[in-house]
């Protein structure tokens, strides 16, 4: 009966606790919003599979995004010294968690005390697989220019997605995706029928094979200085979180089209030693110029850019699909020993047309031709209550770029993390991903993070980023520097009501318009967000918020305000929900918009900017209706005020409102 | 002189009433805490948020007037009347603004309900009409408000308020569009005497305006009220007063730059 009092979650989609750090995240990396999609899977799939918390290793351990190094370190120290956990009651005796903590565990952990290495065995397979489908369709009820215009769209203004995963308990899985964006044609222009497909074939966890992947995987090594095609978080609101946490090689069917790797991968384990090989050759976008030996990198035809937006919907971006090749192979060795693990990487490419960036100051230590190589060491160490942890990456042409971090528990109710960051000004690279505000033009800077639990239920959180850059960037004509703060304080009265008052500025140098010499200036962007989120029992969740967002040059101030109201109600039978939001929006230019994360349907991520002056309102339905099918239906609509057509090019739509029907549909065997 | 007040009429009519909603200056409890007024239950619910009304337990009647900045054409009327049901309440709320030359009108008819014991909602349907003499066309336009009203904890609630969520025209041209207004508020009771209220409120394309209020039972059958509005800055003041199935309120309120404001009004509590 006591345990019941914990597991109230359980059962229940879990994305919902995750979606105030998801939208931090959002609102900070606007871009890697499909990065979300990876996480929230793997929170999904955890959910399926729940770790076997007395048995799962420190790596995986390491997935639960609610746990930081030190909670991770000392369930297993505490595994190691009493024996097997067998209770989340017992968790509690476990140092760093709380009743609060654990409650958001819950749904991803297992207790059982007895693990068998599963058969395989075709029978065993086919008994117990499981399979899901999820089918996504989605239109704009206005019509955008492209499906107008002589030269515009090619397909039809709906996208669809398809996805087909077959999991044998945690050890062997396979997966398929096709997806089609708004405006992508279908058939006779696309080499496959569809726009982008998608799929691997994986073993892992399996004794000593840790991962095999034959099809499309991501890879994570070290930092993410060197070589990382994964998801990785950039400044959040959870303030201390500055640590990657390499997983080296992540099977992959997501829809992000260009930054994956295609081909064959595995993990071995030998003693302490986790050896990691890969080889991949993937066709990537790339854009084109006509004709096509117009650009040239020592006499051979040469591309400009490599594309990563993943829409071919016109003759122009049809022509970028797929027009480059990469080829990619690399490995990893890494020790594990008792609190530390030491490791090293070396990765190179090979593109079939190689890059020539173009002579504009800015982009002079930009990747330059086809072949390219990185080279890394990293270490981690746990010791008592402090983590330190840092790469040291060199690129082919020898130039370094080093990060170094710590995270401690000073107390048991304050974290701190510190990060140092320098890149070399020629330090560039293909795919990485490291801790930094963008890695690139000689960045180097100083993080400092603090998560202090003040007292009972209230909890401050706080980050300042000073970074600076050696080498001018885009729409920067010299070097340049940046601050980045943030404040965060939260409180919760009782169960029922939780508030949050966050503060963020981010100032950096942008070149000063129309002048005749390249000054510099500061461009400060500031947000103040009040959000209160409350509950009334019997089915009603809502929230409220209010946030200014301010945008100050020496030449322009502007301000931008947004109210919202959610509400969410889950009829008795739980079978069925209902989520909807209304939004009053004022913000005179795209300065000033304010990033808001909206519930969507399964396994898409919604971080809309909110702009103009205008009113948002959305309304999603879940419908279960049995263990294996799920419904969702989706409309959105903003009707704005001081405009008469909507965003710009072949996106602009005629009229003031913008709207859309999303349907979403799930089997799982 | 008319024709002058017609015209500074509508000026006013269009910075600070409005094409805004009428209903913002029903009541004196409301005036008198400078308009902090959308989690207050009541029968002034009806104007503020219809969602509020949903807890009388009594037929309730309600009438107040005003002549803003003490000007007899810029007279303002509101009546209100709610009729709690088993199915939960009913009400009419009418409002009036102006003379002869030119005026506003409102006629809203809402319903509201609990669902549970601590969330609230309603819907509210309006009519509106404004008439100039000079022109040859009288506006209308029909209006949807809706509310809600949550009590996560005791002595705590939140009230949401939107007005002209369908976005009515009085014509093709937005401008001549009512204005899509939103109110958020809290109210803390500190003790059974003493209520804390805020609000902020936005109006697409105004600036966003707070207030806050201040409500004290003096004693059982007298009410004293004072509240405090920016950026415009208004200080207001008020006293209620009880008398069996009737009360009173009666309010002041000082605006920069505009002058001094008061209204009345009674409510009468059906037995």
């Amino acid at each position: 009966m006591l345990f019941f009092a914990f597991s109230t979650t359980k059962g229940q989609e879990p994305i919902a606790p995750l979606e105030q750090e998801l939208e931090s995240i959002a609102s900070g990396n606007e871009e890697n919003a499909l990065d979300l999609v990876q996480l929230a899977e793997n929170l999904a799939l955890l959910a399926e599979h729940p770790l076997e918390i007395n048995f799962a290793s420190q790596p995986e351990l390491e997935r639960l995004p609610m746990l930081n190094v030190f909670q991770v370190s000392n369930v297993l120290q505490y595994r190691k010294r009493t024996g097997p956990i067998y209770s989340p009651y017992e968790l509690l005796q476990v140092k760093g968690f709380d009743r609060n903590l654990i409650e958001r565990l819950l749904p991803y952990l297992d207790f059982n005390t007895q693990q068998t290495l599963p058969e395989l065995k075709l029978a065993q397979i086919r008994k117990y697989s499981r399979h899901q489908v999820v089918l996504r369709s989605g239109i704009d009820l206005e019509r955008r220019a492209g499906f107008r215009e002589p030269n515009g769209f090619l397909g039809p203004a709906g996208n669809h997605y398809f996805r087909y995963t077959g999991r044998y308990r945690n050890f062997l899985q396979a997966s398929f995706t096709a997806q089609q964006d708004p405006g992508e044609p279908l058939g006779p222009h696309q080499r496959l029928g569809v726009d982008f497909l998608s799929g691997h074939i994986a073993l892992t966890y399996y004794g000593k094979l840790r991962t095999l992947v034959l099809g499309d995987y991501q890879v994570e090594f070290g930092q993410g200085l060197a070589f990382w095609t994964g998801l990785a978080f950039g400044k959040t609101a959870a303030a201390i979180g500055v640590k990657r946490y390499g997983r080296g090689i992540r099977p992959y069917s997501g829809a992000e089209e260009n930054r994956f790797m295609r081909g064959a991968a595995a993990t071995y384990r030998l003693g302490g030693f986790d050896l990691t090989a890969f080889f991949s050759h993937n066709r990537i976008d790339a854009r084109v110029t006509e004709p096509r030996d117009s650009i040239t990198f020592d006499g051979v035809p040469a591309v400009s850019s490599l594309q990563n937006t993943g829409l071919h919907r016109t003759e122009n971006e049809l022509a970028g699909k797929d027009a480059n090749t990469l080829q990619s192979f690399g490995g990893n060795l890494n020790y594990k020993g008792n609190g530390y693990s030491i490791g090293g990487s070396a990765v190179w490419h090979n593109l079939g047309l190689p890059l020539r960036s173009g002579n504009a100051l800015y982009r002079k230590y930009y990747l330059q031709g086809g072949r390219f190589g990185t080279y890394s060491v990293d270490f981690n160490r746990l010791w008592r209550n402090f983590n330190v942890f840092g790469e040291l990456a060199f690129n082919h042409l020898g130039k370094s770029a080093v990060s170094l971090g710590a995270e401690s528990s000073l107390a048991d109710n304050l974290l701190l993390s510190l990060l140092f960051r320098h890149f070399d000004k020629a330090y560039s690279t293909l795919y990485n991903a490291p801790f930094a505000e963008n890695g690139q033009s000689g960045e180097q800077g100083l993080y400092i993070g603090v998560d202090w639990q003040v007292w009972g239920r209230m909890r401050i959180r706080a980050y300042a980023d000073h970074y600076a850059f050696g080498w001018p960037r885009f729409r920067v004509n010299g070097p340049s520097e940046g601050r980045d703060y943030l404040v965060q304080w939260e409180h919760s009265l009782g169960s029922f009501v939780k508030y949050y008052i966050r503060c963020k500025s981010e100032t950096q140098q942008v070149n000063q318009p129309e002048a005749t010499l390249p000054f510099l200036m500061s461009r400060k962007r500031q947000n103040l967000r009040f959000h209160l989120a409350y509950a009334v029992g019997q089915g009603w969740d809502l929230a409220s918020r209010a946030e200014y967002a301010w945008f100050d040059t020496p030449l322009e101030h502007q301000r931008g305000f947004l109210l919202f109201q959610d509400v969410r109600y889950t009829f008795p039978s739980e079978s069925l929900s209902l989520s909807t939001r209304i939004a009053l929006v004022e913000s005179p230019d795209f300065d000033t918009r304010i990033y808001a994360y909206e519930h969507d349907v399964l396994y898409t991520f919604s971080i809309p900017a909110y702009y103009g002056q205008s009113m948002r309102f959305y309304i999603l339905g879940s419908y279960t209706l049995n263990q294996h099918i799920r419904l969702q239906l989706r409309y959105a609509r903003s009707d704005f005020f001081d405009r008469s057509t909507i965003s710009s090019g072949l996106n602009e739509i005629e009229g003031d409102t913008q709207s859309e029907v999303k349907l979403m549909l799930r089997f799982k065997l | 002189m008319k024709l002058l007040l017609a015209l500074a009429c509508s000026l006013f009519a269009s910075s600070y009433t409005g094409a805004q909603d009428l209903s913002a200056f029903a009541g004196a409890r409301s005036e008198a805490l400078s308009g902090a007024s959308v989690c207050l239950e009541g029968v002034w619910a009806a104007h503020q948020n219809v969602a509020a009304t949903a807890a009388l337990d009594r037929m309730q009647l309600a009438l107040s007037h005003q002549n803003r900045f003490l000007l007899r054409e810029f007279a303002l009327s509101h009546a209100a009347f709610v009729v709690p049901t088993s199915l939960g309440s009913f009400n009419l709320a009418a409002g009036y603004f102006g003379f002869d030359l030119y005026n506003e009108m409102k006629i809203g008819v809402g319903y509201a309900r609990s669902f549970g014991r601590w969330f609230q909602a309603g819907l509210q349907f309006n009519y509106h009409q404004f008439y100039v003499s000079e022109a040859s066309v009288q506006p209308r336009a029909f209006t949807l408000e809706a509310g809600i009203l949550i009590q996560p904890v005791e002595r705590f609630s939140i009230g949401l308020h939107l007005f002209n969520v369908n976005q009515a025209e009085f014509s093709e041209a937005r401008q001549d569009a009512l204005p899509v207004s939103g109110k958020l508020g809290a109210l803390y009771a500190l003790n059974e005497h003493v209520k804390l209220l805020t609000q902020i409120q936005k109006t697409i394309g105004r600036e966003e305006m707070y207030a806050v209020g201040l409500e004290y039972e003096m004693l059982e059958l007298v009410v004293l009220r004072t509240g405090l509005q920016l950026p415009n800055v208004s200080n207001s003041f008020g006293l209620g007063l009880v008398l069996r199935s009737f009360s009173i309120d009666l309010s002041y309120a000082y605006r920069d730059a505009l002058g001094s404001n008061a209204s009345a009004s009674l409510q009468y509590r059906f037995r």
